[in-house]
């Protein structure tokens, strides 16, 4: 269980099902939604020195409107030596397109590459 | 949703509310009271409330009846109905009668009854008028907002009435009811319910109809648990109110009763909604079972459309690459021709120029004509396939080769009625063949006329072409053998050379300096060949070219020499001559069966070095071999000796030993030479010796001068002959010596020739010298004197015979100096000179003409005649020359003849022949002098070879050849060249200048700076390709090749020579090639992506699909599991929205062959604004069309409407939230290109970040809510489709644009 985790994904509905999930086996005491990586970015920046604000964890979609998934890990690779806290991020996504797991291979940031849908086995994975 | 239904329900029920309110009112009117009440005793309608119905009847029947908005009439009926009901309340309300409750009628029926107001409804009633009335006037009006409004009204009376008819179900005593619903009629209660359910259904999208008109599984549940509980309760109702008014049980009984029957009902019914949904949730799960199946074989049927695509796409290059297609039908029955566009293009047609057989045939080439007539003629007549070549004029005269391809179509009971068929446009293959077939022939023409033996033959072997020289050579001169295979005209010709041939075929070239060819005839003819193909055009052998020389002769002649030398070398040996050679290198002797013999040795001796010298006879015969033995090794001096050698069985023997050394680097390795038998010769000398005597009594009366002198030199004994040639006396003679009167100059010569006389050295020797006569003259004598020794072999004395030859030695003299003058003189001239004598015998020879018969000495030349000193043949014309030069008398000057010598070595002479005469005139011989002019002849032949070689490969490769002189600028182009830009050779250009000017602009940088590097020496050989303009105007690619060739004393430049290729045809080639590729690639490309697409987005919505229902397992709450089946039920819809999409996108993928027209961009602009003119007014958007009237491009209309709608639609929906929009659109039109150009100045894209997936699918960047990144996606596939492509420029804030290329 954590503290803290973060679902950055434009699906309402993936992000419903997410959080009746996480909810559901109590995976997370809090939970942060964004639409999109602008908005996280936009909530994290300013709490950088703080650790309770920010996610332990982060589960990325790749494509999303105003600032998709790739541009996200972009803004936060800038940010991220500000950051004390400990911050894991997978990638979750419907892509099967195997370029996608390789660019997410590149990015050390990314601990791992899920497709979706999220199984609650993944979840208890990253999670429990 | 309003369905057939509901309007017909509408308008019965209107209608029946008429009814009623007529019948009602009709009641009233004759007092049939029944009517009025239905039950006597019960509340009646009053006669107002007719009147009401009928308003509100005509308001409902009038509701949705015109159209266009004219709602007058249901205005003015629900106003009225919402009157009366206004009226009646505002009595209740405030206690005073208006009087209009028995306005129409008095109402007895109250009045008996003692109601409390007689002939006025109830407030119930009246307010349900007033709100009836309210929702048909909302209905009728267009507020929108109001609308729901309306519907809940409508509802609320619905309620109404259903409660008071609720009452009268129950039999509700009149004063235990509300007073409100008091006084209700039944059939007005039911004529409300009616009104209003019929009112809302007009409206079904609104209110609780919507919900229950609805098809969500809420929807669907209520609908039918509904009616159910409501049968149930109310019955349940019923039974209570029964069995309490009859007493069977007690109220607290009742009611426990009544509560446990109703749990039990609703856990009935909750048990069958429970089961229902399990079935529900299990198909739902089979339906999720099936969309992955789905999903999956989406994605399979993708691969395979990949794999379609591809095949077409090699089809489709395969067809255009062999041009367009024209394509015809001709109707049986009428001759009615109809063609495709692609026939009217390759015959010169308008595209709506009416087209018939006759048109057809006008456009045929005059020669040609009659028989494609006749073709088509037998075709339609007949119904026989066509199928013919020919040729037609275009109107602009330009001539076209064409296949034609037709059959007959028959229908369904097997009767013709159609033929189809095909027109290819074949010119080029046509020129190509004909110019092909002109080369051939040109080859042909040149091989016919060759010096040389040349065959040429197709891959058939059989003959094209053979000159003149090859079926001499090969004995055919008389044959047919064009056309004829070589294997048939020589049927001795061995595998191994049909191998050859073979592998000629192929590319090989071969090569055979000589090999026999056993003719049929049995005869063998040696042949040196060289065989080669040559080819068509690249890489295509068209046949062989065998260059061949007859060398029999040559090889004659060789065999000859080898039987000449073993005739010579049995000859030595008869003559006893036998040959030695040492090896002193291995130090081994050989000696050959003549030495071994002469040695008197065994036939299997073997000879050593040290044994060998043995042989020679101890004393004077072993020194002087062995000294000349040592001189040989040393020196090299060959020696000739007379030795004594002792044989093997003991006897002397004289023999001649001749000895010569090989040297090797300076050092000797080999002695040879011959051993000769001379012992009879030796012995005959001593035998003369012995006859000496009978010599004696001779020798006084010799009619030659003769004498024996001591060999001091002392006269001992004269004859007579001496004295009177020398005027002495024989005293006088007898006291002096030789050398007093031998003249001084021939006194040392002969001196020494006495003294090696006296040595040994020789034995005798002959001069010619001169004595003085006693008076003191010269008297010339040749001497001839040898040695006579004694026994002891010491010098007795010299025999001299002297003759004198005082007079011959005198004109000899003369005559001799005179000669050595002349010979020197034409010795030393580098012409043949030579005299002959009238039989034609050369009586002067110079040395050159010596040499060139292959003597060492004029004398072995003289007296012989050319037929012996060359071959007849050249002899021949030789002397037919010299017997016309005798017999006219006149000089031949400067003749240009051949002679061939025996060898076979044939030279060239620039001859002249003077005839030479006596004093008296007459003919005598001819002096004749040859110039040898061989060198400068076979320097020209093997400069015409090379040229006529170089020409012939040249012509073969159809390559021009260009000649430039940096020095005087002056280029000099071959014909070939010239043909090339159409240029004739009268006005060729001949300054570099001119060829530069025509090169293409875009390659004339490459093509001087190559030439530049060639000229600087940076590159082996200059290499460019460039186009250049043909007189006509357009561009030809041309492979230009150069080398220099001279430079100047300084090492620059002077001049290059090279070639002009013409690879037009070629680099074409290449273009298609690259555009097919660059096609198959792209839409390698968007097939891929299309495959991630389908299955990213498919795969997307089945996650989300997967998740629910793994929730809906999980979930323990009603609430929680419908709020996750609506979830669902959302899925289900985004999920056939992307599959409708994807199909709209898989469409365009598969549709190739989508129909064009021509379309103008202006009109479809105008239509797009026309669709969009709401937003366009609302945004206060400005649309600047600058497109003309006349701009027309050939599209397909949807794609066009989607293309159009798409980036105008954006460019308002994206617009800048600071400003109004402005579009700019205009149409470029370029030599290139042209494209349609939407500028806005919206919000503008940040490329930067998104113009990678700026056109990919479901790609949004503003968060829109209502982007759905599905658009542009389209637009580029349609854009694509059509060959076209987008481009796009940005700038955040400022604006985007467009441009659409076509």
């Amino acid at each position: 269980m954590v503290d803290l985790a973060c679902i950055i994904d434009d699906d309402q509905i993936y992000v419903f099902g997410l959080r009746k999930l996480i909810d559901f086996h109590k995976y997370s005491k809090n939970l942060l939604v964004f639409k999109n990586g602008a908005e996280a970015i936009k909530y994290m920046k300013p709490l950088i020195s703080t650790s309770e604000e920010l996610p332990d964890v982060i589960l990325l979609d790749i494509n999303m409107p105003v600032m998709d998934g790739w541009q996200f890990l972009d803004e936060f690779v800038k940010i991220k030596p500000m950051i004390k806290k400990k911050i894991t991020i997978y990638m979750v996504s419907s892509s099967i397109d195997q370029a996608d797991i390789e660019k997410a291979k590149t990015y050390q940031e990314v601990s791992d590459f899920i497709v979706k849908p999220v199984k609650e086995a993944d979840l208890a994975k990253i999670l429990g | 949703m309003r369905t057939s239904k509901d309007s017909s329900f509408v308008t019965y029920t209107s209608l029946a509310v008429n009814f009623i309110a007529i019948l009602v009112v009709t009641g009233w009117i004759i007092g049939f009271d029944v009517l009025l009440a239905i039950v006597p005793g019960l509340p009646t309608m009053k006669f107002n409330t007719a009147l009401g119905f009928l308003f509100a009847g005509l308001a409902l029947t009038f509701l949705d009846t015109f159209r266009n908005g004219f709602n007058l009439p249901v205005q003015l009926f629900s106003v009225l109905t919402m009157l009366i009901g206004l009226l009646t309340l505002s009595q209740y309300a405030f206690g005073y009668s208006l009087g209009i409750d028995e306005f129409f009628f008095v109402d007895n029926i109250s009045r008996v009854a003692n109601a409390p107001y007689p002939g006025r409804m109830s407030a119930a009633t009246a307010t349900c008028f007033l709100l009836l009335g309210a929702s048909l006037l909302i209905f009728s009006s267009s507020r929108v907002r109001l609308l729901p409004l309306a519907q809940y009204v409508l509802h609320l009376v619905s309620l109404l009435s259903f409660i008071s008819l609720m009452g009268f179900f129950y039999q509700v005593p009149s004063s235990a009811k509300l007073p409100f619903f008091s006084t209700m009629a039944i059939h007005t209660s039911i004529t409300f319910l009616l009104t209003s359910l019929a009112a809302s259904l007009s409206r079904p999208h609104l209110g609780l109809v919507g919900f229950f008109k609805g098809r969500n599984l809420g929807t669907w549940l209520a609908k039918r648990l509904l009616p159910q509980i409501a049968f149930l309760v109310i019955t349940l109702g019923f039974l209570m109110i029964l069995s309490k008014r009859f007493g069977i049980v007690s109220v607290e009984f009742g009611i426990s009763l009544q509560t446990i029957s109703f749990l039990a009902i609703c856990l009935v019914l909750i048990l069958r909604v429970a089961f229902i949904l399990n079935r529900v949730d299990t198909e739902r799960q089979e339906a999720e079972n099936q969309l992955s199946d789905l999903n999956q074989s989406l994605e399979e049927k993708i691969a395979e459309r990949t794999e379609e695509l591809n095949l077409l796409n090699e089809r489709l290059q395969l067809a255009t690459s062999s041009g367009n297609v024209g394509l015809w039908t001709i109707d049986i029955k009428d001759n009615f021709l109809d063609v495709n566009d692609a026939l009217r293009k390759i015959w010169g047609f308008d595209p709506y120029e009416p087209i018939s057989l006759d048109s057809l045939s006008k456009r045929t080439h005059p020669e040609d004509r009659a028989r494609a007539d006749k073709a088509f003629d037998l075709a339609v007549k007949n119904q026989l396939s066509i199928g013919l070549e020919h040729r037609i004029i275009l109107p602009n005269k330009s001539i076209k080769y064409i296949k034609v391809n037709g059959v007959v179509h028959y229908d369904e009971q097997g009767n013709p009625f159609r033929i189809a068929g095909t027109h290819w446009d074949i010119t080029e293959q046509k020129l190509f063949e004909i110019s092909l077939e002109e080369s051939e022939k040109r080859n042909r023409v040149f091989i016919e006329q060759a010096p040389s033996a040349i065959a040429m033959f197709d891959t058939e072997m059989r003959y094209l072409a053979a000159s003149e020289k090859w079926k001499e050579d090969y004995g055919i001169k008389d044959k047919q053998i064009i056309g004829i295979s070589h294997y048939d005209i020589f049927p001795e010709i061995v595998e191994d050379w049909k191998k050859i041939h073979t592998k000629c075929l192929h590319g090989a070239i071969d090569k055979v300096d000589e090999a026999p060819f056993n003719r049929a005839d049995g005869s063998v003819q040696w042949l040196t060949w060289e065989v080669r193909p040559w080819y068509k055009k690249e890489g295509v052998v068209g046949g062989l070219i065998m260059y061949t020389a007859d060398i029999t002769s040559l090889k004659q002649k060789e065999e000859e020499k080898k039987r000449l030398e073993s005739i010579l070398e049995q000859a030595s040996e008869t003559a006893n001559i036998g040959a030695w050679e040492v090896d002193l290198v291995n130090n081994t002797v050989y000696w050959d069966k003549t030495t071994k013999e002469l040695h008197k040795v065994a036939a299997d001796y073997e000879p050593k070095l040290d044994g060998a010298i043995q042989f020679f006879k101890e004393g004077e015969s072993r020194q002087k071999i062995e000294a000349a033995v040592q001189n040989a090794i040393l020196n090299g001096t060959p020696y000739d000796l007379e030795v004594e050698l002792v044989t093997a069985d003991g006897s002397t023997k004289w023999i001649r030993a001749v000895g010569q050394a090989d040297f090797s680097n300076g050092v000797c390795t080999r002695l040879f030479g011959v051993f000769q038998d001379i012992n009879q010769i030796k012995e005959a000398e001593l035998n003369l010796k012995v006859s000496e005597e009978q010599f004696r009594g001779a020798f006084q009366y010799s009619a030659i001068g003769m004498a024996l002198v001591s060999p001091e030199g002392k006269w001992k004994q004269v004859n007579s002959r001496v004295c009177e040639m020398l005027g002495y006396e024989e005293k006088e003679l007898l006291q002096t010596t030789f050398q007093e009167i031998t003249h001084p100059d021939d006194l040392e010569s002969d001196l020494q020739l006495v003294q090696k006389v006296l040595s040994g050295e020789i034995d005798s020797y002959k001069m010619e010298k001169r004595y003085f006569h006693k008076k003191g003259n010269i008297v010339w004598v040749l001497l001839s004197v040898s040695l006579v020794r004694d026994a002891d072999n010491q010098p007795l004395h010299f025999i001299s015979q002297i003759e004198d030859v005082t007079e011959r030695k005198a004109t000899e003299n003369a005559l001799k100096e005179e000669r050595k003058l002349l010979k020197s003189l034409i010795d030393n001239i580098p012409v043949n000179i030579y005299i002959k004598d009238l039989a034609s015998r050369k009586t002067l020879v110079n040395r050159l003409e010596m040499e060139y018969s292959g003597f060492k000495k004029e004398s072995e030349v003289l007296g012989k005649t050319d037929f012996d000193l060359y071959p007849a043949e050249s002899a021949n014309v030789s002397r037919q020359e010299d017997l016309e030069v005798f017999s006219t008398g006149k000089a031949i000057l400067n003749k240009e003849t051949i002679n061939t010598r025996h060898d076979g070595s044939t030279n060239w002479f620039l001859s002249s022949k003077i005839p030479l005469r006596n004093d008296t005139g007459e003919i005598v011989g001819l002096i004749g002098i040859s110039y040898n002019i061989t060198a400068r002849k076979l320097t020209e032949r093997a400069l015409q070879e090379s040229e006529q070689r170089w020409q012939f490969a040249l012509e073969g490769a159809n390559d021009g050849v260009w000649d430039w002189n940096l020095a005087t600028e002056e280029v000099f182009y071959s014909k070939r060249s010239l043909d090339m830009l159409g240029l004739s050779t009268k006005d060729a250009p001949n300054k570099s200048g001119a060829w530069d000017n025509r090169v293409h602009p875009e390659d004339k940088e490459a093509y001087f700076e190559e030439m530049q590097k060639h000229l600087r020496g940076e590159s082996e050989v200059y290499i460019n390709e460039h186009r250049v303009q043909h007189e006509d105007g357009h561009y030809v690619w041309i492979l230009d090749r150069g080398k220099v060739t001279e430079f100047d004393e300084k090492g620059q430049p002077l001049r290059v020579i090279g070639t002009h290729s013409d690879i037009t045809w070629r680099k074409e080639k290449e273009a298609q090639v690259r555009h097919s590729f660059d096609i198959i690639s792209e839409q390698n490309k968007r097939l891929l992506n299309f495959a991630h697409i389908v299955s990213h987005n498919l795969r997307s919505h089945s996650g989300n699909l997967e998740m629910m229902i793994n929730l809906i397992d999980m979930s323990s709450t009603p609430e929680e599991k419908e709020e996750l089946i609506e979830h669902l039920a959302q899925i289900s819809g985004s999920l056939s929205e992307t599959i409708t999409n994807l199909n709209e996108v898989v469409k365009i993928q598969v549709d190739i062959n989508t129909q064009t027209e021509e379309l103008s961009l202006k009109e479809y602009f105008v239509k797009t604004m026309r669709i969009l003119s709401g937003d366009i007014k609302e945004k206060r958007a400005r649309i600047n069309l600058n497109i003309g009237d006349g701009v027309t491009i050939t599209y397909n209309r949807a794609y066009l409407e989607s293309i159009l709608l798409n980036f105008l639609s954006n460019a308002i929906k994206y617009r800048h939230p600071e400003r109004n929009p402005v579009v700019n659109i205009d149409f470029v039109e370029s030599k290139n290109s042209k494209f349609l150009q939407i500028a806005d100045n919206g919000r503008g894209i940040d490329l930067k970040l998104h113009k990678a997936k700026l056109f990919g699918m479901y790609k949004t960047f503003h968060g829109n809510a209502d982007a759905k990144g599905i658009g542009l996606f389209i637009t580029k596939n349609q854009v694509e489709s059509m060959g076209g492509r987008i481009e796009v420029e940005s700038e955040v804030g400022v604006g985007t644009t467009f441009k659409i290329y076509f």
